[in-house]
């Protein structure tokens, strides 16, 4: 990592990783209580600003410290904190933790201004302790610490095991576990391994929710709540990717909502591949469907392009349409899917249960 | 379609198992909204942004559909333009999507016909039929009555008559009236229109607006006080010494002379804002934050507070009215230089109140309220003073400014919560001065608050009439206000005007506080 130093040093408005000065971990509180003491300065009214957690992230590549900075920035209005962003790797120089810190407030008119700190730490992995004591030097005091892990199962890594007694909350994606199975395997672990003590989050199961919201919303329908004894059937088609036909976790995680809500339907989801989009990513849900083995009723969700949506229709038990909807389902960008992980306060048994 | 059960068959038992624990739990059921006074100043002002602001962020239900209702003649074309001039002239539409609008566009329609009209009544109970196969949206209906309130008991009893008070059977959930303030002119009228109302519709379907309460700082005076241990304990007679309540304006009438010729302050915002603000610091923790337990709670402190007689009134209510003066460094007219009020008008823009509440946590602890137009600045807030320590054993110190401690709530604007308390000035000589320990709504909660409309559509969407006012709730605070309004009825003052604008009202309003060795807070 190679970025450059502010000029004056006075906190600017929404650092990039350039924007990052160099400084000693020991330095950094100083440094950081200077900056907004400047800032407070020039901007003539005292200083002033806010904290609701500690939020530590720790990427996979040195590159990926823009994409927290982005979504701590994109958040910095209801979630305001302290960001440090850790690349623990093999390959950093063994012997001491380089830190970069960048502090800046958003909001044009002065009066309405949000501030938030970002700290970039890099260390080498085979050093957990060097790197612990460092994260432990810059937690706010007093207030949550949330654990975002961006990168492969942490199950079994050391940086990890050492910063998880600090957090309340873990936040992972399980997108990013490998393949689907495998991936709800670890979540399932990595639930029951922290239940009694924190709290687990997936941005994965957040790009669930307009599927979720959908058949909830389509339920609302008195005509097809009064069908919902028949469904005893369903199945979750994904995006296949070519030559590869492994459910994704976030179909898994989709039928596995399915069955954990409706009892009926345990044991009769069925995930399968449907074809290939060009214009989707593989293992996205591509498809729901309810029905009945006694009859012809049935609620088909459908996903639509161009704009993306989800279409559903609902079917009477001798197979007539009666009720159609169109939701908007737009991609989720990964600040606002680490914005509904940190939102929701105490366990989310729904994703518990979908796991487990 | 044949299978589908008749209406008693109704899934009255079987519960939605996919809403729970969503982000949209609670969220909004299939319905039509009906806007009455489609074409007013109210409908473009604040609920066409607010139904938009709504739509933008995916907050109204997938099965939904509007229509206007006013005598104006318009189609649906111009009603659908109206609504795009609508969110683009408004401050509060938060982001302009073309899209949004077009969805929000697609779904607007609009009925020209007289309130008293059986025919137009007719035709939009046809309408709604054809939009409820449209879209899906179940029989459910929200009517909205953005028109003077002397038109809310014809258009309630116009849909009676066309059977649209009650779901239809088999097909919808429910039907919800959205009634606006003023709700009654004093006690009897407020009555009386409670009454006519209540003939047609139930109580549980009848939402009436304070839109004060749909404010998120307003709703936040009851986090903290119930959801920080170290308030409510010191929450009473014990500690606090007075309550003052202060909603100001720097605004004059504007071009609304004729309605607060009217109205006047009290009306206008005493009766309704000022007393909710009173009743959410004041009221007791209520069991659970529904509707009920809450409505019960606000409802009793109002009920608490000890009523001004005729006898006690120049004791504890000043009046005024502005004259001319200096705002902001511009020369402003006085009141009843304003259009279209009357040149020997006796209406009040400014009224002060010093209310006491009898109960075990309050008696003995004033409330004083004030309210006013062309006050020096645009102000809201609630600003609890603390009793002052029994003793100070800091004799020998230099003692600069030491007061009670002030724990000010500000509503609007720059909302936040400011705690005024003494503290050591650095240096060998113990100095204590007055500082303040701020926190900043803004500053730490930078999402753009959503309109109260917003929030207070949304909940009648969903059913929720925690936010919305009771009959009895309104009745209760006429019942405060009205032997005071009757009295200044009887004897019209002569000294009006008498405060500048530009200034914080008559010298009347400090005496009411300086007789209890008090004065106003600097704001």
């Amino acid at each position: 990592m190679t970025p450059s130093s502010t000029s004056d040093g006075a906190a600017a408005a929404g650092p990039s990783a350039a924007d990052l000065t160099p400084v000693a971990v020991g330095d950094i509180e100083t440094e950081l209580a200077r900056r907004w003491k400047a800032a407070a300065a020039e901007a003539g009214r005292p200083r002033l600003h806010s904290s609701a957690l500690t939020l530590i992230a720790c990427v996979e590549e040195e590159q990926d410290h823009q994409k927290v900075i982005d979504a701590v920035e994109a958040l910095a209005g209801k979630h305001p904190m302290r960001a440090i962003a850790l690349h623990a790797a093999a390959a950093t120089p063994k012997g001491s933790v380089e830190a970069w810190i960048g502090a800046g407030c958003s909001g044009s008119d002065g009066s309405h201004s949000i501030c938030s700190e970002e700290i970039v730490l890099e260390a080498n992995a085979a050093e957990p302790e060097r790197v612990l004591s460092a994260v432990q030097s810059l937690l706010v005091p007093d207030l949550p610490v949330f654990l975002w892990w961006r990168s492969c199962s942490p199950l079994g890594n050391v940086v990890f095991e050492r910063l998880e007694p600090l957090c309340s909350r873990i936040i992972v994606d399980s997108l990013r576990f490998g393949d689907g199975a495998q991936a709800v395997a670890s979540m399932r672990e990595i639930v029951k391994r922290f239940e009694a003590r924190l709290t687990v989050r997936d941005l994965n199961w957040q790009r669930t929710e307009p599927w979720r919201n959908a058949i909830g919303v389509c339920f609302d329908d008195p005509l097809l709540l009064q069908l919902l004894p028949v469904f005893d059937r369903c199945s979750v088609t994904f995006a296949a990717a070519a030559g590869a036909e492994v459910p994704s976790a976030r179909s898994l995680l989709m039928a596995g909502w399915l069955t954990t809500r409706l009892g009926a339907l345990r044991g009769t989801c069925t995930v399968a591949p449907g074809k290939h989009w060009p214009d989707i990513e593989p293992g996205r849900v591509v498809a729901i469907s309810l029905t009945s083995s006694s009859s012809k009723a049935s609620l088909v969700l459908v996903r639509q392009s161009a704009p993306t949506a989800i279409k559903a229709e609902a079917h009477d038990t001798d197979g007539t349409r009666f009720r159609s909807w169109l939701f908007q389902a737009a991609t989720v960008p990964e600040a606002s899917l680490l914005d509904r992980c940190m939102d929701t306060l105490g366990r989310d048994r729904l994703f518990e249960a979908a796991v487990t | 379609m044949a299978t589908i059960a008749a209406p008693s068959a109704a899934p009255a038992e079987i519960i939605n198992p996919f809403r729970e624990g969503l982000r949209l739990e609670g969220a909004t059921t299939p319905c039509l909204l009906v806007i009455f006074g489609a074409s007013g100043d109210l409908t473009k002002r604040k609920l066409l942004p607010a139904i938009y602001n709504l739509a933008q962020a995916s907050l109204l239900p997938p099965s939904f559909a509007m229509i206007g209702f006013a005598s104006t003649q318009m189609d649906d074309a111009q009603f659908r333009d109206v609504l795009r001039d609508a969110v683009a002239n408004s401050s509060e539409v938060r982001v302009r999507d073309p899209a949004v609008l077009a969805y929000l566009q697609q779904r607007c329609y609009y009925i020209s016909g007289d309130f008293g009209d059986p025919a137009a009544f007719g035709a939009l109970k046809a309408q709604l039929g054809v939009l409820d196969q449209r879209y899906g949206t179940s029989g459910n209906r929200i009517f909205y009555t953005a028109t003077p309130a002397s038109l809310y008991p014809p258009i309630a009893e116009k849909l009676h008559e066309s059977a649209l008070t009650v779901p239809e059977p088999g097909l919808g959930h429910f039907v919800r009236i959205i009634v606006e303030k003023p709700f009654g002119h004093d006690l009897a009228s407020a009555k009386m229109l409670n009454a006519e109302l209540e003939k047609f519709f139930q109580e549980g379907q009848i939402y009436r607006i304070d839109h004060y309460l749909g404010k998120e700082t307003v709703q936040n005076i009851l986090v903290l006080r119930f959801a920080n241990g170290i308030f409510e304990p010191i929450w009473n007679r014990r500690y606090v010494d007075s309550v003052q309540i202060t909603v100001a304006e720097s605004l004059g009438i504007e071009d609304r002379g004729k309605f607060y010729e009217e109205t006047g302050v009290v009306r206008d915002v005493i009766q309704n804002h000022a007393l909710q603000l009173l009743s959410l610091v004041a009221m007791e923790p209520p069991l659970t934050f529904d509707a009920r337990d809450f409505r019960d709670e606000k409802i009793r402190v109002v009920e608490a507070v000890h009523p001004i007689c005729k006898e006690d009134v120049p004791n504890a209510a000043v009046r005024g009215q502005y004259g001319p003066g200096f705002v902001a460094g511009v020369n402003v007219p006085g009141y009843r230089q304003e259009r279209n009020v009357a040149p020997d008008s006796i209406v009040p823009t400014y009224a002060a109140f010093k209310f006491t509440v009898d109960n075990w946590r309050w008696a003995g602890v004033p409330f004083y309220v004030r309210s006013g137009k062309r006050m020096p600045k645009r102000v809201t807030e609630i600003a609890m003073q603390f009793k002052e320590v029994p003793h100070l054993p800091f004799r020998k110190s230099q003692v600069e400014m030491i007061a009670g401690n002030v724990l000010s709530l500000r509503i609007q604007p720059d909302e936040g919560i400011t705690l005024k308390f003494g503290a050591k000035v650095p240096g060998p000589v113990m100095r204590i001065r007055s500082v303040a320990m701020d926190f900043d709504y803004g500053a730490t909660f930078g999402t753009e608050d959503a309109s109260p409309y917003e929030r207070l559509i949304l909940d009648c969407m969903k059913g929720d009439q925690t936010l919305f006012d009771r009959d009895d709730g309104v009745e209760a605070a006429w019942s405060l206000i009205d032997p005071i309004l009757q009295v200044w009825q009887e004897h019209p003052t002569v000294k009006f005007s008498n405060y500048a604008a530009g200034t914080w009202g008559p010298a009347e309003a400090d005496e009411l506080l300086a007789r209890d060795g008090k004065s106003w807070r600097l704001l």
